[in-house]
């Protein structure tokens, strides 16, 4: 019987040096490499762009100035660098480009994809 | 949901071959949890020492990013919007508050980058003076509000930008500490340093065209709040004009008017109507994200004021030095010297202008100024250094024996370009701040340290073709310069309170050693010049003698110096001392270390600097503790039992120590003369001519402190004769701070009778 502590880490290992995508409570977004990550779910990445949702007024603009039902407002962003983001206030972690080996290892459905 | 994620995302996903991303958010964390406490799954190249580097995201004090509930991330403000003569004024008068506080050394984050005018000036990237505009829209209207904001406001703000231009390129051209004398950083914003200073000037002048024309007159109901713009205007320009980076020649006169232009601002200041809306702390999200927020540095406007009327008074003090070039190298190094001196220490940008002029010097003039120091000292009227040796040709024949005086200025250009780089030293360090100054130093006496051998072979050399020569003339300038530099070094860490109240015995009994050897060696300097000028007096060259009589009586006036200094410094030592004795200033129990390693440790610098060779410290000790220890935390497992003085009765032994304090009194007698005679010299005579005003003042100071000292021992002497061993419930001693005593060098202890 293997140890689930050691199984968890091997899991998580698959992420390091992978592109997380970290939402946080306060509606940001933090685009970033994994670095390291703890038993709490603090993660720290790397390179990190924080991405926030636009403001009210910038998409009543938005939809003013569009004539159909589909517009596109873009997400003020900025570099940010290296961050620890508290597990505390995640509320959904993404990540981009693992191996289809990992994805069947964690059992991810379809559902589960994001793009 | 509008949520189309813009640049780096969006970009990657137009690649075709672009992998997928998936929701893991409910594996993760149950893979989290099972982790055990303490374990970390990392990146085997990432380091825990990086981690604490990284910033907290929803910690307010770490996260930038960080809103509180129902607050924006950026605050709004209309550049555009008509202000009011008096709002004009207000955001003026806080602009200068920033860029004082940015001149002394707060970045431009926390000071002028809050402002939103600047912010919007540079935020467009202008590259000539037409583009640093608030709006894209020309401002037709001619109405006084936009005017105002358009043309003065924006004319004010333009040339503070410039302004801080010239000061950057100034300072970082230079030596400097960043962040501790000055924040360099611009947060990649262009000052406009494309755009030229006569178009912000021309700019500066039509606002101020403008305030006084019919336009303004028409605008500003008030008399005084016109004038009060006018003169902010002006004063901007006479400030820009000569912060000019090249420092004209009219550098000194241009910063000599700005402290009485000042008067106007502050007679007017009682207009200004602050806007605070017009600056803002969050502007620094988008210039700095990856570090903490930092707040907003406020210095009041009195305080600005006064802190530009020294600036300026500072750099008009530091461009004299443009006088002084041509005269001797001693003057020049004390001008420094007084200069770096001034309370308090001007700021980095006046102490970047005399390192500029110096360092624009061409190499020949340096080198010029060096020989001329060297004659002063080593080689007066010296035929070593006769010009002609530098002009005779090598004979083409190989192997032809040399002319003598060739070989002289060979071995001469091989000392000057081995020392020069401890030579440009001796006058960079008195332009850093205090504490640099003393840090340097060291380094500064290692290197003349190191010069040691080569020096000694060249005057080998050097003596076989000179017989008339002092004694190892370049080791003995070397040696000489390096005793100045312990010197300097001791006395500026009595200034900067670096010993402990326990230590000042020692560092003042090292003090006097050093002093003594300087002013031996400048005592046989001055004996070799008396006999030379003898010499050319019997010889009948009357030109040469005198100038060798004025090496000598500089000489023996340096000799005056160095000798009152040894006397003081051995009085002081004597009265720490008495005053451990009399257990006035105990000894801490530190039963971590020994005195031994402590005195190694506070020598450290000095320990392989020879001449003058740092005693042994069983010497220390036996010097310094005559009688035996000061108290019961004061021993020296190392001494012999078998003292002199422990086989004195108690009572004989108790004489003796109270005898200290008449041996201090006598030492401080001793020095006083010297001092007194050196002041009857005059400054002119040491090259202190060029800081007259300061010398005779630092000269007064030291007697202050000689005086201080003698009624202080006196006072103490007294109630020890009286009271005997209850004289602690008397009196208490207490070392007062640097900048409340007599002289920041010589530390007068406070006695303070007790209720």
């Amino acid at each position: 019987m293997p140890d689930p502590a050691i199984e968890a880490g091997n899991l998580l290992a698959n992420f390091l040096g992978k592109t997380l995508r970290i939402h946080t409570q306060d509606r940001r977004m933090f685009v970033g490499q994994m670095k390291c990550t703890d038993k709490d779910c603090n993660i720290v990445l790397a390179l990190t762009h924080e991405y926030r949702m636009p403001s009210e007024d910038s998409v009543r603009a938005a939809a003013e100035n569009t004539e159909t039902d589909k517009f596109n407002v873009s997400m003020p962003h900025r570099f940010v660098g290296l961050v620890v983001v508290p597990g505390k206030y995640i509320t959904k972690i993404a990540v981009e480009g693992i191996e289809s080996a990992v994805v069947e290892a964690m059992g991810l459905k379809e559902s589960d994809k994001i793009s | 949901m509008p949520t189309s994620p813009s640049a780096p995302i969006a970009s990657r996903r137009a690649n075709a071959s672009q992998p997928s991303c998936w929701d893991v958010t409910a594996p993760f964390f149950e893979a989290a949890k099972t982790l055990g406490t303490g374990t970390l799954v990392k990146d085997e190249f990432f380091t825990l020492f990086e981690a604490v580097g990284a910033l907290e995201i929803m910690d307010p004090k770490m996260d930038s990013g960080f809103l509180a509930p129902g607050e924006d991330l950026e605050d709004y403000y209309d550049v555009t919007q008509p202000l009011s003569a008096q709002q004009v004024i207000g955001v003026v008068d806080q602009l200068l508050c920033y860029e004082m506080a940015w001149h002394q050394g707060y970045p431009l984050l926390q000071t002028l980058f809050t402002s939103h005018y600047i912010d919007v000036l540079l935020g467009s990237e202008p590259s000539d003076i037409n583009q640093a505009v608030f709006s894209s829209q020309p401002d037709t209207s001619n109405d006084a509000g936009g005017r105002l904001v358009h043309l003065v406001l924006r004319a004010y703000c333009v040339a503070t930008i410039k302004a801080c231009d010239f000061v950057t390129q100034t300072v970082t051209s230079q030596n400097f500490f960043e962040e501790e004398d000055f924040s360099s950083h611009t947060y990649n914003r262009n000052l406009l340093v494309q755009v030229s200073e006569d178009h912000v000037v021309a700019l500066l002048e039509e606002a101020e065209g403008w305030l006084e024309g019919e336009g303004g007159v028409s605008a500003i109901e008030l008399r005084d709040v016109r004038l009060g713009l006018l003169s902010r205007i002006r004063l901007r320009k006479q400030f820009l004009i000569a912060l000019c980076p090249g420092l004209s020649s009219e550098a000194q006169v241009n910063f000599n008017v700005i402290p009485e232009m000042l008067v106007g601002l502050e007679e007017t200041h009682r207009f200004a109507e602050p806007v605070p809306t017009s600056f803002s702390q969050k502007i620094q999200r988008h210039l700095a994200s990856t570090v903490p927020p930092r707040p907003i540095i406020n210095l009041p406007f009195a305080e600005a004021v006064k802190k530009l009327s020294l600036l300026s008074k500072d750099a008009a003090e530091a461009c004299r030095i443009q006088q002084y070039l041509k005269e001797s190298p001693q003057e020049l190094r004390n001008f420094l010297w007084a200069f770096n001196g001034r309370k308090p220490t001007p700021l980095a940008f006046p102490r970047a202008i005399p390192q500029t002029i110096l360092f624009s010097m061409p190499r020949e003039d340096w080198q010029l100024l060096y020989l001329k120091d060297l004659a002063g000292l080593v080689f007066p009227e010296d035929p070593v250094l006769d010009p002609v040796n530098w002009t005779i040709e090598a004979s083409p024949r190989p192997g032809a024996p040399k002319h003598p005086g060739a070989v002289t200025a060979e071995i001469i250009d091989t000392f000057i370009s081995q020392t020069m780089e401890g030579y440009y030293d001796l006058y960079t360090l008195p332009c850093q701040n205090r504490c640099r100054v003393r840090r340097m130093l060291r380094h500064v006496i290692l290197f003349f340290d190191s010069l040691y051998n080569p020096c000694e072979n060249l005057d080998t050399e050097l003596q076989e073709l000179h017989k008339d020569v002092v004694e190892f003339p370049l080791l003995t300038w070397i040696n000489y310069q390096k005793l100045c530099l312990v010197e300097a070094m001791v006395q500026l860490g009595f200034e900067l309170d670096i010993y402990l109240s326990d230590e000042l015995a020692e560092m003042y009994w090292w003090l006097s050693r050093i002093s003594a050897h300087r002013c031996g060696f400048l005592e046989n300097l001055s004996a070799f010049a008396r006999e030379r000028q003898t010499r050319f007096l019997r010889e009948k060259s009357i030109q040469k003698a005198s100038s060798v009589e004025q090496t000598f009586l500089r000489l023996r006036e340096m000799a005056c110096e160095a000798r009152s200094t040894e006397l003081l410094a051995e009085a002081f030592s004597i009265m720490y001392m008495y005053l451990q004795y009399q257990h006035f200033i105990p000894t801490p129990r530190r039963p971590l270390s020994t005195a031994a390693l402590r005195y190694e440790l506070r020598m450290k610098p000095f320990l392989t600097v020879f001449p003058p060779g740092l005693p042994h410290f069983d010497q220390c000790y036996a010097e310094l503790h005559p009688y035996g220890p000061y108290d019961e935390n004061d021993f020296y497992p190392g001494g012999s039992d078998e003292e002199d003085h422990d086989k004195l009765p108690p009572e004989a032994l108790r004489a003796e120590k109270n005898k200290l304090a008449q041996e201090a009194q006598r030492t401080i007698k001793e020095a006083k003369e010297q001092l007194s005679a050196v002041r009857k010299m005059g400054p002119g005579l040491g090259g202190a001519g060029c800081v007259a005003e300061q010398w005779e003042k630092n000269i007064a100071d030291v007697l202050r402190a000689c005086v201080g000292a003698g009624v202080a021992l006196a006072t103490v002497d007294k109630v020890v004769m009286t009271k005997g061993e209850r004289v602690g419930k008397e009196l208490s001693i207490e070392i007062p701070p640097s900048g409340e005593r007599y002289h920041d060098w010589w530390i007068v202890p406070k006695v303070v009778v007790k209720q």
